[in-house]
């Protein structure tokens, strides 16, 4: 057994992803999140039980707005439920496992710190996605459930339409509903709302490796949350404030990630390139950020 | 302290290092026109301190929705220039979307001018006609806006023209706007049909003659079964310009009723 | 084991180690540990006593690498504290452990042997055989949430084991036990002592400390004040203690007097006591509805 083990003892992404599941697991045992994401869930089905009509001059417009509606709710709960899962779930993390003490018993194992901080990070930033899966199917049904319902009336009309410029123009917003029920660029939305909620959650694990109250952190990663907003206006007053240039640096501009409003107006469809400027964007913040909590954390005593 | 130095200086880090790739994103944001107008203390105030906040979280889409929807009930409680503001600001959180202006604008020119005409409370009909016109106006420079906004989609275009030809009763302005939305592939084939025949109700019955015969020679939106009445306007304007049969589309079939317009 | 040179190895070794607390600004400096020499030989339990706030649990905190020393250094089986590798051979049990709430018994094995390389079928069948040497067997599927004290503390020391260390430290091990719990826990060290293993407890019930460790160490304030053999300390060479039966009271003079003439001094005449513990253990064996999770 001792030959066997001894070429564990070098940098192992196997314990970094048992670490990874480990966190995973134990998060999502938690009755606080069974809640939640129960909660999330119902609230985005009830989204398909929006009032059926809405204060358009046609039924086309009444129809879209009514999926406007539907789409920016689902996705701003889907966004605030991920917020609350990914601060709140990453802010205890490390608090908890020294109040249990579980923190020394793997840490006398042959783990390295930074394979423990990594490990945690992934089984965070796993809980968010699988929150955000959840909550996007659900999305994805009740956006169907909706879409086909005046999908079905639009095609009723064509079918009652009474000549044949009607009938032409009926079947023209029939293709408007459709596309704006079955648009993928939601997808990108959706990938970009989860790669900054995964960046959220790596600054909630900085805050937390030199802080243990649980307040803090999450009081800490939301004032960063807000000012990662305040970024994009702080570029066009960066001569003026000596506070602007200090946001510009330290925070990054949270605003590029906010993919959804825009995808759901359509008037322009969302290149994968802009998609992938922002991931990368996004990358390199996070992988500065872990490193940073790296740093912070190895030197920590405890 | 030195780790705390090292992780500062790992957090600008990015920041400094990522600027091209800031400008590169910021000049796509701008192009793909993200994001919306910047929000004034004015329209914080219209919306209040809730929405404000919401605003602040990034949730542009939710709180225009919502304005929109409280415009409503400012609609139904008569309270017209509430529900004016907080169309303002509605469209200028998403100037991107083509909803806000449009209907917006009905409900300035139709639904707001009406009431205003008929409400006759404190004001005699004459007065009444004359705050119509105000809300006609505003619908104008409010989809013009608009316009300015969404240059590529002919929907605000075709509603301009819509309330030039029925509220301001000018065809020759209508005809303008029809031409312009009906020059997007998008745009449903009744548009190019209508500027046709605004151009001819503003007199220009050379330019309606050239507009229905592109329509009858190019145009391929229109389905076969309005080839009739393109048909029927061209052999109308054919006679209004007493063209010589040899260069008519439709030579003069003398035992064909004609329709008097 | 032993080493090359023959000798038997020092499980653990630390050389002046030595260990202050920054307290904050303008505090000074707290003195944890204060030039501490320990050598812990291979197969012995040592038993490391002291008040609280004596260093006991800084020292272990040092030897795992959890704290750095300010001056001085530790040792395990010859490998430098600071080095990862130097923790393969080790098993810890910390102090009032909760573990994760959520898993059960047989998924926190799991959990931690996959930490120490471990998979499949030979971790499936150590998981099963320390849960079996502990006692949890029937509980394995039970969440931790749902486990009593020591039942918590076997399950720690099932962890501990997991990788079949060749040292073991624990931190407190029967605290807050009952009496039974406590009473398996000291059973099972002294089988691991059996095994081979070494073992380094620190703790501040004595009593408990007393039937397990070979060797003591007492530390206050840092230093440690007093080390040896527990059978040797605590032996009082002067006296000699002679228990008698059925001895009639007529002839206790007589044996009295023979003492005093031989030179000694009867210092206490008086029925022996048995201690607390053993009745509480001996009412329990009798009671026949059995004693609660330990069954």
């Amino acid at each position: 057994m001792t030959e066997m083990r001894k070429e564990w003892v070098g940098f192992s992404p196997r314990r970094i992803w048992t670490i990874a599941l480990n966190t995973l697991t134990e998060s999502v045992r938690q009755k606080v999140y069974l809640i939640l994401i129960l909660f999330a869930l119902v609230l985005i089905a009830s989204a398909s039980f929006f009032s059926q009509f809405g204060f358009g001059e046609t039924g086309e417009q009444e129809a879209l707005e009514q999926l406007k509606f539907i789409k920016d709710f689902c996705l701003g709960a889907i966004s605030v439920f991920g917020m609350l899962i990914a601060i709140v779930g990453t802010a205890q993390l490390i608090p908890n496992e020294l109040e249990s003490r579980t923190i020394y018993t793997i840490l006398a194992k042959p783990v390295r710190r930074f394979e423990f901080l990594l490990g945690k990070y992934l089984g965070s930033a796993l809980l968010v996605l699988v929150s955000l899966t959840m909550m996007s199917v659900m999305f994805g049904a009740a956006l169907k459930f909706k879409g086909d319902n005046y999908l079905r009336m639009a095609h009723e009309s064509v079918r009652q339409a009474q000549d044949a410029g009607s009938a032409e123009d009926l079947v023209r917003q029939a293709k408007r509903i459709h596309a704006a029920v079955y648009d993928a660029d939601l997808v990108k939305a959706l990938v970009l709302a989860y790669m900054k909620l995964a960046l959220l959650a790596a600054i909630t694990l900085l805050v937390s490796t030199f802080s243990t109250s649980m307040v803090f952190n999450v009081a800490m990663a939301l004032m960063i949350f807000f000012a990662g907003h305040l970024v994009g206006a702080a570029k066009e007053k960066w001569a003026e404030s000596a506070l602007a240039r200090f946001l510009l640096a330290l925070i990054p501009d949270l605003g590029v990630f906010n993919l959804a409003d825009d995808v759901i107006l359509g008037s322009t469809s969302v290149p994968w390139a802009y998609v992938g400027k922002v991931a990368a964007y996004g990358g390199v913040y996070l992988i500065a950020v872990l490193a940073a909590a790296h740093f912070i954390f190895a030197e920590r005593e405890m | 302290m030195r780790s705390i130095l090292i992780a500062i200086l790992l957090l600008i880090a990015p920041s400094w290092g990522t600027l091209p790739l800031q400008q590169r994103i910021e000049h796509e944001r701008l192009r793909l026109k993200f994001g919306g107008a910047p929000v004034t203390r004015q329209m914080r105030d219209v919306m209040g301190q809730g929405l404000a906040i919401g605003l602040l979280a990034g949730f542009r889409g939710i709180v225009a929705d919502f304005l929109w929807i409280q415009s409503h009930s400012h609609w139904e409680r008569k309270e017209w220039l509430q529900q004016y503001n907080e169309m303002q600001v509605v469209t200028t959180l998403q100037p991107q979307s083509v909803l806000f202006w449009d209907v917006g604008a009905w409900h300035m020119a139709w639904n707001i001018g009406y009431a205003e005409r008929i409400d006759t409370n404190d004001y005699t009909l004459a007065q009444g006609m004359k705050r119509e016109m105000v809300w006609h106006e505003r619908a104008r420079q409010f989809l013009l806006r608009g316009i300015q906004n969404l240059p590529n989609r002919y929907d605000l275009y075709f509603k301009l023209g819509w309330l030039y030809d029925q509220k301001f009763k000018d065809p020759c302005l209508a005809a303008e706007q029809y031409g312009l939305a009906a020059q997007f592939a998008d745009a449903p084939a009744y548009v190019s049909r209508m500027h046709c025949r605004k151009l001819a109700e503003c007199g220009k019955l050379g330019d309606a003659y050239q507009c229905w015969k592109r329509i009858w020679f190019q145009d391929h939106k229109t389905v076969p079964q309005s080839w009739g009445i393109v048909e029927r306007e061209i052999r109308q304007i054919e006679n209004e310009m007493d063209i010589p049969d040899s260069q008519r589309i439709f030579p003069r079939q003398l035992l064909k009723p004609e329709p008097t317009r | 084991m032993v080493s090359t040179f023959g000798f038997e190895m020092d499980a653990i070794q630390t050389e002046n180690l030595t260990k202050k607390y920054n307290l904050g600004w303008g505090r000074g400096r707290l003195l944890a540990l204060d030039g501490l020499n320990l050598q812990v030989r291979e197969g012995e339990v040592y038993g490391l006593l002291g008040p609280n706030g004596s260093g006991k649990s800084t020292t272990l905190k040092l030897i795992l690498n959890i704290v750095w020393p300010t001056s001085g250094g530790a040792w395990i089986f010859d490998v430098p504290c600071d080095k990862v590798v130097s923790r393969l051979h080790v098993g810890f049990l910390p102090e009032n452990p909760y573990f994760y709430r959520y898993l059960t018994g047989a998924e926190t094995l799991n959990f931690y042997g996959r930490l120490c390389g471990m998979s499949g079928t030979p971790l499936r069948k150590r998981i099963d055989e320390l849960l079996e040497m502990v006692g949890l067997a029937r509980a394995r599927d039970r969440r931790l949430s749902g486990y009593s004290k020591g039942m918590l503390q076997r399950i720690g020391l099932a962890q501990a084991l997991i990788h079949d260390p060749r040292l073991l430290l624990l931190d407190e091990p029967t605290a807050g036990v009952d009496p039974i719990g406590s009473k398996e826990i000291r059973d099972l060290i002294l089988r691991l002592k059996a095994m081979g293993k070494t073992v380094l407890l620190s703790s501040h019930l004595l009593a408990q400390v007393q039937d397990v460790c070979d060797r003591i160490g007492v530390l206050n304030l840092g230093k440690l004040i007093l080390e040896g053999e527990v059978s040797q300390l605590v032996r009082d060479q002067r006296r000699l203690s002679f228990t008698v039966q059925d001895l009639p009271e007529s002839a206790r003079a007589a044996v009295e007097s023979a003492v005093a003439t031989a030179g000694g001094k009867v210092v206490s005449v008086e029925h022996p006591q048995t201690t607390l513990e053993t009745l509480f253990l001996q009412a329990l064996r009798k009671d026949e509805r059995g004693a609660g999770d330990h069954d």
